[in-house]
Order: structure tokens, then C-alpha cells, then sequence
């Protein structure tokens, strides 16, 4: 239950997920004035169901590789992108949920909605992490700068150690 | 206790999947790097593309014949011509990523006595001048106090701004086998670990 056709499948499911979750976003930007506390509650559900998909295919594909499944290439990326399409509409949901709060109003997801932002925010981070790696294993991080600098440093200490 | 060093490789992974180092970003993403099997971007991918090396450090507690991942260690190297982009080209040694387990963090404890992480560093810092490299350079967060700590106490220094994601390049020159001030450091003359082989 871990072949490409499965994975692709899961990524797919995710993609779809994450699409509805922010096409809603772009609706509720035109209606926020008549946003209801019940519309709210199901904004953020719709949010939850997407994170629970992304995760599910996040995790379905990384079992599958330590397990020794093909996996394809561009499953990594697909994975980053669709983490940081989940992220765009958590502000606005985030605001609306706030304005519901402060009209007395008490949000029974709200907490599991805040907790899979903090998760999806930290996979985004670390997505930067890696690319920052890459970037220094490529050379581009330690650039003409810090080569001018070593050659300093070297001929520092080798004026100390005479 | 001696650390025994073994060659990570693909048919380790499932071995690696416990492993945590904490829970700052950083430390998510050297668990993520130790665990992530192609094509992610992570150890075994880093050895098959870039031909890094990347080492599993284990205590080894007889009296129970159970064995204790304390950590693990990379090694790699970066080009960079001077000046860009046809200039002459100069290759460091690289240490792509390094981490200890949680439950071997700062141990064992006891004055004068060196952490699993000191000799992991002395491990690598070895290898790297045994490859024949003058520079040994390293990126870490700047909010990675720990771990800037642990590498200016090996003789890095930051010689490099931060980039845009918040990272810091150190380098230590390997000239001479001498450390910082000319002297050869006690932390990289001292004993070599348990189990050489995997070199
Ligand atoms: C970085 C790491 C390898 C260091 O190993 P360690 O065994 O924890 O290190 P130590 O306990 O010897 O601590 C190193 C130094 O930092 C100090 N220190 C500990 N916690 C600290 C903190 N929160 N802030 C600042 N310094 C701290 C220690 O006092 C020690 O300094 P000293 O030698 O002057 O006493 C380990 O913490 C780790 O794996 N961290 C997570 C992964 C990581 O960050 N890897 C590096 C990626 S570049």
C-alpha cells in the first residue's frame, strides 16, 4: 500500500484538499462582514480536513522511501509547495476567528486549528533549513566574502604560529 | 564509555528512525536530515550526490548487549572559485550536519571530562585534516547558541553574515595540525575513538 500509484494518489488527495480550503479563502475575503461564527467554525474544519490529508501524504511518502519504495522525484517538492499553499489563507482565518472571539463567541477548533498552523509553519521553516543547506553545499553560502576572510584568518595564524 | 563509529548508508535508516536531538527547528531539521531517505534532500541523499561522508556514533553497554545511538556526524567539501565565476577554484572541507541525541546531550557529566559531542567534533576535524584540507567551514543558526558554543570551543569562528535564513558560515583553518593561537589542541591530540575501521 506504499506504490507510486498510492502516493501519487495521497498527494492528489492533499492538492484537492488544500485547493478548497483556499478557494474558500478568497469567498470569505468578499463576505467577511456577514461571516457567522457557525461559517467560521467550518472555514477552519475545511483548513483541519486539508492539513490532515497534506500530513497523511507527507507521512505515506516518507514511510515509503525508508521502506525502500520508489518514490518520485518531485514528490519532496510537491510536498513543500502544498505545506506553504495551506499557510496563505491560516492569517485571514486567523483574523475572522479573532473578530468571532471578541463578538463573544467561543470556536470549539480553534485550538486544533492554531496547533496545525504552528505544525505546518515549522515544516516550512525547516523546508527552509534544508534548502539553506543546499545552498551551502553548493558554495553559496560561503561566497568571495568569506574566502577573502579565511585567507586572512590562515595568514593571522600562521604570523602567530612562527 | 568509548563511542564505536559506523558508516551510515541506506541500510541503516530504519535503525535512525527513533532518533531526536530536540525541538528547535534546527534540531527538527538534523532529525529530519538523519532520517530522510531519496529523494529527499537528507543523508543518504547527501552521500549519493555530493559523496559526503556520514558516520553513526554508538555506545555500546555489554553488561546488557544493547547499543546506544549517540549521535552522528557528516562530512563533505564546497568548492568556491576566487574570483567568481572563472577564478581559481578552492575546495574546503564541509560539515553538512551534526547531531546528538537528546538523552547524550552535555554527558557525561563531570569536571574535566569531554562530552560525546567534543568527540564527535574531534572525530571529524581528524578526518577532515587526514582528507588533506586547510579549511574546515560549517553553517549553524544564529539562534543555535549551543552549537555556536560547542564549535568556537573547536576552534571556528563566524566569518561569514547571515544569509537570508538566518544562518551563520564558520570556518577553522587545519594548517600545521595547531588549533586557535598556534597550539595543538588538547581536545584534537586526544585518544582516538573506540572503532576506527569505518574510516
Ligand atoms: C549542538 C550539539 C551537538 C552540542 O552537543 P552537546 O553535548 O549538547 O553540547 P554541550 O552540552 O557540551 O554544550 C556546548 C556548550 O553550550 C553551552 N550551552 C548549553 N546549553 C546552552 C544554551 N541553551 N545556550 C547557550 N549555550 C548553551 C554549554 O554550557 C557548553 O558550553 P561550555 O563548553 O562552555 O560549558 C547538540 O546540542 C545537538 O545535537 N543539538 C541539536 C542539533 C544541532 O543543533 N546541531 C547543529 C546543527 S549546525
Amino acid at each position: 500500500m506504499n506504490d507510486l500509484l498510492d502516493q501519487d494518489y495521497s498527494l492528489k488527495l492533499a492538492k484537492k484538499h488544500v485547493e478548497e480550503y483556499s478557494k474558500q479563502d478568497s469567498i470569505k475575503a468578499l463576505h467577511n462582514e456577514a461571516m457567522e461564527c457557525r461559517d467560521c467554525e467550518d472555514w477552519l474544519e475545511i483548513g483541519l480536513e486539508a492539513f490532515r490529508w497534506l500530513k497523511q501524504a507527507d507521512q505515506t511518502i516518507r514511510q515509503a522511501a525508508v521502506e525502500g519504495f520508489a518514490v518520485s522525484s518531485s514528490a519532496p517538492n510537491s510536498i513543500a509547495t502544498l505545506y506553504r499553499a495551506w499557510l496563505r489563507p491560516c492569517d485571514r482565518a486567523e483574523g475572522l476567528a479573532k473578530e468571532q472571539i471578541g463578538r463573544g463567541f467561543r470556536l470549539k477548533n480553534l485550538t486544533e486549528f492554531r496547533e496545525a498552523c504552528e505544525f505546518v509553519r515549522q515544516q516550512v521553516r525547516i523546508i527552509d533549513l534544508e534548502d539553506a543547506l543546499d545552498e551551502a553545499q553548493q558554495g553559496e553560502v560561503f561566497d568571495e566574502v568569506f574566502w577573502q576572510r579565511a585567507a586572512l584568518k590562515r595568514s593571522d595564524q600562521s604570523d602567530s604560529s612562527r | 564509555m568509548e563511542l564505536r563509529i559506523q558508516e551510515y548508508s541506506a541500510d541503516l535508516l530504519s535503525q535512525i528512525q527513533s532518533f531526536e536531538c530536540g525541538t528547535d527547528d534546527w534540531c527538527r531539521h538534523a532529525e529530519r536530515w538523519i532520517k530522510s531517505a531519496p529523494p529527499f534532500r537528507g543523508a543518504i541523499e547527501s552521500i549519493e550526490t555530493h559523496g559526503n561522508k556520514v558516520w553513526l556514533y554508538f555506545v555500546d553497554v555489554d553488561v546488557f548487549d544493547e547499543k546506544y545511538l549517540v549521535g552522528f556526524s557528516s562530512l563533505g567539501k564546497v568548492k568556491w572559485k576566487i574570483p567568481p565565476p572563472d577564478g581559481l577554484e578552492r575546495e574546503a572541507a564541509f560539515i553538512p550536519m551534526l547531531a546528538v541525541s537528546l538523552r547524550f546531550q552535555g554527558k557525561p557529566e563531570g569536571e574535566n571530562t569531554k562530552h560525546y559531542s567534543d568527540e564527535i567534533m574531534e572525530h571529524v576535524i581528524r578526518v577532515a585534516r587526514e582528507q588533506g584540507h586547510r579549511e574546515l567551514c560549517l553553517y549553524v543558526h544564529e539562534d543555535n547558541a549551543r552549537a555556536r558554543r560547542k564549535y568556537e570551543k573547536h576552534g571556528f569562528s563566524v566569518l561569514g553574515s547571515k544569509n537570508s535564513k538566518g544562518n551563520l558560515a564558520m570556518l577553522k583553518v587545519l594548517d600545521n595540525q595547531l588549533s586557535e593561537g598556534g597550539q595543538p589542541s588538547a581536545l584534537e591530540s586526544g585518544p582516538r575513538l573506540g572503532d576506527a575501521a569505518a574510516l
